[in-house]
């Protein structure tokens, strides 16, 4: 079981130089295909180079793309970013269809993406536009006279009713009803 | 649950006596037009009320608010404006400049523009448009730009049945695509008669 | 470490077949790899951190690629040899200069040009622009406030910052690596002078905009640039604009007498609410009002209205001198 993530590096989303506001600058600034002439775990990356990389290298003029062929060693992926990370990527019996794929995420990358465990999905430096709540806030006018401590306002506001009070409405409805049956005989 | 149900109970049943202490404690609170809550009150204690009446009041209010949010949009004084909007199954409240990120596999690339669309709800220091379930399609333009295509870091997906010699573990990376915000703007003025013929069924993807 | 364990495996296969067979033969990791690794570690411990290396040096590096590479990824057409000559440090220029003194060579065409002419353009160009797009974009802010925004814009460090996250930092030619904050933001001038001169001043005000205005994106103005006293000064500006006299009053108040007091205070003018402010006490809770009231007067509140950075400063409105 591997918990190396736990105690990885975690951050918030962030682009580098307020990318995407003026325009758009890709963040890779150069490539380096590292393989061997003749070894078996390099041919998909001699095949890409044999049969992509000028495209794409004619696609990307922003890109620096450097190749360096070494006997006997596996073929490595490294890119540079301008914010100065580097990632590099082993390619061993990768096919070429996987080399394209890897070469795109560096190239769609800002940095070195694989250090970095992310805590939001979201980021802005101005959270609250109609402005936060306060207990000031759209206070009744009748409150700003009040003076404490006062009785009225200390009550709750669902304060269930008692039974002496249920009692002394009762009583007060039977006192009224009997009141108005006693003023129409009156009137009668 | 009870609890709530209890408390509802209560409430419900001193609605008579507290109506007027409670719609006073809440209006205090609420930014809805003071007709509505002035309303409440009344309708407890007056029993015929002229619904005709009523609902042309309400629709003057609507029209003088409109009315008035398009001015400021005019004067170019609303500042700045925030939206939620939903993109790729999630909600994001958003404002000019902001970052967020989409998950999962999604077909825009590095430096494209894209406008989203479907705006819930967009709003300003002084006023908020409420879609119902989004705003009139074109009423908010949201711009974006797409900035970053990448991977997610390792997660492990790691599973152990004890005694059953059964032990799997994988690991996987998913792709992330990080927006920034570029624009926010309300595009035409805010009409309420055409909003109320607008009909609903519009799809917007 | 794959390198020693291809290695041992190599040794393994090379011997003779029959004495594979031995149980010490199976060892594929070598006893002495491991205290040799130790010793290495040590060592380069005991040196300390080590300065980085630069790029340069490298086998992998093609100055020219790099230049050309440099303007494409930045969207605009540089002329290569004035490039060059806008990343060259004055240190580094005297340096080689000397050194080709030593060697005996004393002719006037092999006089490395620096960049100073190119920063000194390049920065009254960037200046000319921030100062017309604050303008423009905060029209309501005093010039003292514009001149503050524009002095952190134009910083040293804003624009060391800005400069390194175009990849400067390894094709600046200075004396020492990594480059210093200053030559990096003189080297960052430089560019912009070259621009101007290669593709024209109207594509350097653009490149001004999108890489050094947009510092601005969602920044709190009033951490760039705060009035100091700012009762006294709103009241100047009452007066000058016939608003009223200035009146603070409590809004409100709680917790009095308590280490968790609270006031709110409410600024008037002619009995329209300015703004409004918090405080522990009283005189602070003023401050922060009668700063509120300046901000909304001056239209720096944070709601304010975003910067547009797709904006065009119009060419006649820049002063350029």
């Amino acid at each position: 079981m591997s918990n190396s993530h736990l105690f990885m590096k975690s951050g918030f989303p962030r682009a580098p130089l307020q990318n995407g506001l003026g325009r758009y600058v890709c963040q890779l600034q150069r490539i380096t295909l590292k393989f061997c002439k003749n070894n078996g775990s390099s041919k998909g990356m001699r095949d890409f180079i044999e049969n992509h990389l000028v495209d794409f290298a004619k696609e990307n003029p922003g890109i620096v793309v450097y190749v360096k062929p070494r006997r006997h060693r596996t073929p490595v992926l490294v890119g540079e970013y301008l914010n100065g990370d580097r990632e590099w990527m082993s390619c061993r019996n990768s096919t070429e269809a996987d080399i394209t794929k890897w070469v795109d995420l560096l190239k769609t990358q800002n940095g070195s993406s694989s250090s970095l465990r992310l805590r939001k999905m979201w980021h802005t430096d101005v959270p609250s536009i109609q402005g936060p709540w306060t207990p000031f806030l759209l206070r009744a006018p009748e409150t700003h006279g009040q003076a404490y401590p006062s009785v009225d306002a200390s009550k709750p506001l669902d304060a269930p009713q008692t039974a002496t009070e249920k009692l002394i409405e009762l009583f007060r409805q039977q006192q009224l009803e009997t009141e108005d049956v006693l003023s129409q005989k009156r009137a009668e | 649950m009870s609890f709530l149900s209890h408390t509802m109970r209560q409430v419900l049943r001193q609605a008579a006596t507290q109506t007027s202490t409670l719609t006073g404690a809440m209006r205090c609170l609420s930014l809805a037009p003071a007709l509505w809550q002035q309303n409440k009150p009344a309708a407890a204690a007056v029993a015929p009320i002229d619904v005709a009446a009523v609902a042309k009041d309400q629709q003057k209010e609507c029209l003088s608010i409109c009315e008035r949010v398009n001015q400021q949009v005019a004067k170019q004084e609303q500042g700045r404006l925030f939206a939620v909007v939903h993109l790729c199954g999630k909600q994001f409240k958003i404002t000019a400049g902001d970052i967020i990120l989409v998950e999962g596999y999604w077909p825009p690339t590095t430096g494209d523009e894209i406008s989203l669309d479907k705006v819930l709800l967009a709003g300003a220091r002084d006023f908020t448009l409420i879609g119902r379930p989004i705003l009139e399609p074109g009423l908010v333009t949201v711009k974006a730009t797409v900035v970053e295509k990448t991977l997610t870091h390792t997660k492990t997906h790691f599973k152990k049945k004890r005694r059953k010699q059964y032990m799997r573990i994988n690991f996987q990376r998913s792709p992330n695509t990080m927006l920034r915000i570029n624009t926010i703007e309300v595009a035409r003025p805010v009409d309420a008669s055409s909003e109320a013929e607008q009909e609903p069924s519009k799809r917007l993807f | 470490m794959s390198f020693f364990r291809c290695v041992a495996g190599v040794l393994v296969l090379a011997r003779p077949l029959n004495s594979v067979r031995t149980v010490e033969a199976r060892r594929h990791i070598k006893r002495w790899v491991a205290p040799t690794l130790r010793e290495l570690a040590h060592r380069q411990q005991k040196q300390g951190p080590q300065k980085p290396e630069p790029r340069a040096g490298f086998v992998e590096w093609n100055y020219r690629s790099e230049l050309f590479a440099f303007g494409k990824r930045l969207g605009e057409n540089f002329e290569l040899p004035l490039l060059q000559e806008a990343f060259t440090q004055r240190s580094y220029a005297h340096q080689e200069e000397e050194k080709q003194r030593k060697l005996g060579i004393e002719e006037v065409d092999l006089k490395i040009a620096d960049n100073q002419q190119l920063a000194k353009k390049g920065a009254h160009i960037a200046r000319a622009y921030v100062e017309a797009f604050l303008k423009q974009s905060l029209p309501k802010v005093p010039k003292e406030g514009q001149d503050a925004i524009a002095s952190y814009l134009l910083s040293t460090e804003t624009l060391a910052h800005v400069s390194s996250h175009l990849g400067t930092k390894d094709l600046i030619f200075t004396t020492e690596y990594p480059p210093s904050p200053e030559s990096l933001a003189e080297s960052l001038q430089a560019v912009i002078g070259a621009l101007a001169d290669s593709s024209g001043v109207e594509r350097a005000f653009l490149f001004v905009r999108d890489f050094i205005c947009t510092q601005l994106n969602q920044k709190d103005l009033l951490d760039l640039w705060t009035p100091k006293q700012p009762l006294q000064l709103l009241d100047e500006i009452c007066q000058q604009r016939k608003l009223g006299e200035v009146e603070p009053r409590l809004l409100g108040d709680c917790g009095k007498n308590t280490v968790l007091a609270a006031y709110q205070v409410g600024i008037y003018a002619n009995r329209q609410l300015l703004g409004k402010g918090f405080g522990e006490d009283v005189p602070t809770a003023t401050e922060t009002a009668a700063l509120d009231a300046l901000q909304s007067l001056f239209d720096i509140h944070d709601n304010r209205r975003p910067f547009d950075f797709g904006l065009q400063v119009e060419t006649k409105n820049v002063r350029l001198g």
